[in-house]
């Protein structure tokens, strides 16, 4: 019996090192097709200029969508920075989606803003609408006041208000670059097959804040933070613009991403409910979409162009990353359809089957191999050079990881300047395998417990805001 | 483990550790790379800005200023060069591009457009722009055919700077051939010429077979408001079954404002497609024909509500006697909807025209 025990227990390990080989070896084979992807953008922004391109009449009209649940703590900054964006036409819809909080009387005090008739365009079923403002000080700013559906219901309302060509839906926390308007909607004139588009987005914290932008970009002091940051950088650097080249983006972020109305429309819009509504999208509009059209493309900008705010300490962090987890299977499951399915290209044959391999069962098998591995350790049952050969694959494999990571935003965009931030970020990129990794892997593993037990709420997060 | 696998594990292991270390040498190799770029330019702006701002304002013969240069500083000159030459304008833009048009910079990027570097050719078509030569056009047009996207804009933006539109018809074939352009690239390259490509692009409405061309065309001819087309879109509107030509050709006539439109725009105010009515009342509002006004007033029972909304604009900026209809629907609660619409479009105008 021990002995059937103990080999079932080796060949866990075994098993274990196989994946965080394989999930290694991906990773490197993502940084490959990303600098090749990376390469290629930014030898096409070189001699482009994107402002050029915008002042000739045929442009995308745009409409920014703004939910805003319990915001009134930096709302009004949030919007005037949203004003100042540089694009020839573009709209902000702000939707209050019932806040508890004086987030609606900040928006029509401040804007000065007049009820008008609500026009009802319901393309899209969503909750009430209360009543709809325009702003006598700002033309291109609408303020919508609707019964409480959660973020997917209100900006689906945003949708069925809104008349422009794309939708923009951004966090009301978060900061976006002056041009990034520009840039999100660019590969959208570049090939009219675009049905969506993300950016990169990085993190706030430790930055100088200044009138709603960006004004000096630093590390952020926390530890926890400092560790996100190199973890964004590798996620955006490496698996978006890794899986860009195979026409798989599966997932953009919901702090800031960009939709050609008309096919939000086609897909009925956000799925009310859903605790990760911003993936969940993507994987329907592919599924849907590339049905009718096979070339629908999800595409990605890896210029740094939305920045948020991440959790300082772990019981938000914690929250955020069971709910992330949470969306995940959500999305995966809601659309198993595409899993090794051919009609879908490298998508269903590649990215979706590593999604659920890695994304949804990863957690799980990271969490339990590392305690079947502590205890076979305790038990004497396995050697220490099996230990060693799994501290390589699983820890030394992700230093080299996220060093590369490094070096990718160091060819590329290179936001973090100085050389003392370079080296913290080295510090950080090493140390990060050293605990962080662990945590938030057993936070996903926590939130794919909860999410199989049938516990799917959205949990409540809480936010600092900037201070500019 | 055996002995072997010990080996293997400390291969991997000091192959890992050697990875690491080779990144970190490689970031701060970047990292010094980079500074040492940046001090250079620094450097050679702080040296030749005064020579260039110099020569700018005296008569200095712009070769003189160029053979001072040493050929490893080019890439700084260029990059130097190109804000300048994008932001300055008349005499000042003038002097500055004979700094490549009259110097040997010139051949220089005549031999850079043939070297095999993508990097190079965008660079080289990009600087040709300033050179107005038949030769220059004439080079720039032989990479027309490149392969290369990149190539392909950057080329059609600088023949679109010469105001070479005499090639244009050759641009849009080329353009036809190229799987990876859209209606949308396309037109976002052609209008970088003038209005001068309009008679050349009105003559190939006669001929072109492609709907997506067409479009393209149109748009072009509504971005440049020229009317001389006026009965070449027309009969395009009448003939064409494609949506998108027929709304695009709407959008034309509601631009350019001419009455002989009227005949065309009564007739697609009872198209059978919502989206098609829309774009002929927009029209009508456009061009503020009175004739009309009774039907787009009665476009405001049409069915669809896309159709109500843009009939309730059209009325409010058409005449006197459809603002006066449109008020009434406002005051008439019996028609919901309507009334809805009615006064969400007074209000919002009247809101947003008062500020």
């Amino acid at each position: 019996m021990t002995n059937v025990l103990r080999n079932i227990v080796q060949y866990f390990n075994y098993f274990i090192l196989l994946y965080f080989l394989a999930i290694g070896s991906i990773y490197i084979l993502l940084s490959f097709l990303s600098f090749y992807n990376l390469k290629r953008y930014l030898n096409n922004q070189a001699f482009k200029d994107l402002k050029e391109v915008f002042k000739l009449k045929k442009y995308k009209s745009i409409s920014l969508i703004v939910p805003a649940y319990n915001e009134e703590a930096g709302i009004y900054n949030s919007i005037l920075a949203l004003l100042q964006l540089e694009y020839p036409e573009y709209k902000i819809i702000v939707v209050n989606d019932g806040s508890k909080d004086q987030t609606l009387n900040i928006l029509k005090e401040k804007f000065n803003a007049v009820k008008v008739p609500y026009l009802p365009f319901d393309n899209i079923s969503a909750e009430k609408v209360n009543a709809v403002y325009i702003c006598k000080n700002f033309k291109n700013l609408v303020i919508v006041d609707k019964k409480n559906g959660g973020k997917a219901d209100a900006i689906n309302v945003g949708i069925n208000i809104s008349d422009s060509d794309l939708i923009i839906v951004v966090d009301a926390d978060s900061i976006i670059e002056r041009d990034s308007l520009l840039k999100m909607s660019y590969p959208f004139v570049e090939n009219e097959n675009v049905i969506a588009v993300g950016g990169t987005v990085r993190i706030a914290n430790g930055c100088k804040i200044n009138k709603g932008y960006v004004a000096n970009v630093d590390l952020p002091k926390s530890w926890l933070a400092k560790f996100q940051v190199v973890e964004y950088i590798r996620a955006f650097m490496f698996g978006r613009n890794g899986f860009q080249i195979m026409d798989g983006i599966l997932i953009v972020s919901g702090a800031f991403s960009c939709f050609k109305r008309s096919e939000l429309i086609k897909v009925n819009g956000f799925l009310k409910d859903c605790i990760g509504e911003d993936m969940e999208i993507i994987v329907r509009m592919h599924r849907i979409l590339r049905k009718e059209n096979p070339h629908a493309l999800i595409s990605f900008i890896p210029d740094p162009v939305c920045w948020t705010e991440a959790p300082e300490n772990t019981k938000i962090l914690g929250l955020q990353r069971k709910r992330w987890q949470k969306g995940t299977i959500a999305s995966l499951l809601l659309h198993k359809q595409l899993f090794f399915n051919p009609r879908y290209r490298l998508l269903g044959m590649v990215v979706f089957p590593y999604f659920i391999f890695f994304e949804m069962f990863g957690p799980i098998i990271e969490a339990v191999g590392y305690i079947i591995f502590f205890i076979s350790l305790f038990f004497g049952m396995v050697s220490l050079n099996f230990a060693l050969v799994l501290f390589s694959a699983a820890i030394l494999y992700g230093v080299v990881l996220s060093l590369l990571s490094v070096i990718l935003e160091e060819l590329t965009f290179r936001r973090y300047e100085r050389v003392s931030q370079l080296i913290e970020l080295f510090i950080i990129a090493i140390f990060e395998n050293f605990g962080y990794r662990q945590l938030t892997t057993w936070y996903r593993f926590m939130g794919s417990l909860e999410y199989f037990w049938g516990d799917r709420k959205w949990g409540h997060m809480e936010k600092k805001g900037f201070s500019s | 483990m055996s002995t072997g696998y010990n080996f293997y594990i400390l291969i991997a292991l000091f192959t890992l550790l050697l990875f690491a270390y080779f990144f970190m040498a490689c970031i701060f190799l970047l990292r010094l790379a980079s500074f040492l770029k940046t001090r250079r330019q620094e450097k050679f702006i702080s040296k030749w800005q005064d020579h260039i701002f110099n020569y700018l304002y005296s008569t200095e013969d712009p070769q003189n200023l160029i053979s001072r240069i040493p050929k490893s500083k080019y890439k700084y000159l260029f990059s130097y060069l190109r804000t300048f030459l994008f932001n300055l304008k008349g005499e000042d833009l003038n002097r500055l591009k004979q700094l490549i048009t009259e110097t040997s910079l010139r051949e220089y990027f005549f031999n850079k457009l043939d070297k095999l570097s993508i990097k190079n050719k965008v660079e080289a078509s990009y600087f040709l722009r300033y050179i107005n030569t038949e030769e220059t056009v004439n080079l720039l047009v032989k990479k027309l055919h490149s392969s290369n996207k990149l190539i392909f804009r950057t080329t059609v933006e600088s023949l679109a700077y010469l105001n070479a539109y005499e090639k244009i018809n050759l641009i849009i074939d080329i353009a036809k051939k190229r799987k990876n352009l859209t209606s949308d690239s396309i037109l976002s390259i052609i209008l970088r010429f003038d209005k001068s490509i309009c008679p050349i692009l009105t003559e190939r409405l006669d001929t072109e077979k492609s709907a997506h061309i067409l479009l393209v065309i149109i748009t072009v001819l509504w971005h440049f408001k020229y009317a001389e087309a006026l009965k070449k879109v027309l009969s395009i509107l009448f003939f064409s079954g494609d949506k998108y030509l027929i709304i695009e050709s709407l959008r034309y006539l509601g631009e350019v404002e001419n009455l002989d439109s009227v005949n065309a725009l009564r007739f697609f105010l009872g198209h059978s497609k919502p989206e098609i009515r829309v774009a002929a009342i927009e029209a009508v509002g456009k061009i503020g024909d009175t004739s009309l006004e009774d039907y787009i007033i009665s476009k405001m029972l049409d069915p669809e509500l896309e159709v109500k909304i843009a009939a309730a604009k059209a009325m409010y900026k058409c005449s006197n006697k459809s603002e006066y209809r449109l008020l009434g629907y406002a005051k008439n609660p019996s028609n919901q909807i309507e009334s809805i619409i009615a006064r969400r479009i007074i209000m919002e105008k009247r809101i947003l025209e008062n500020d």
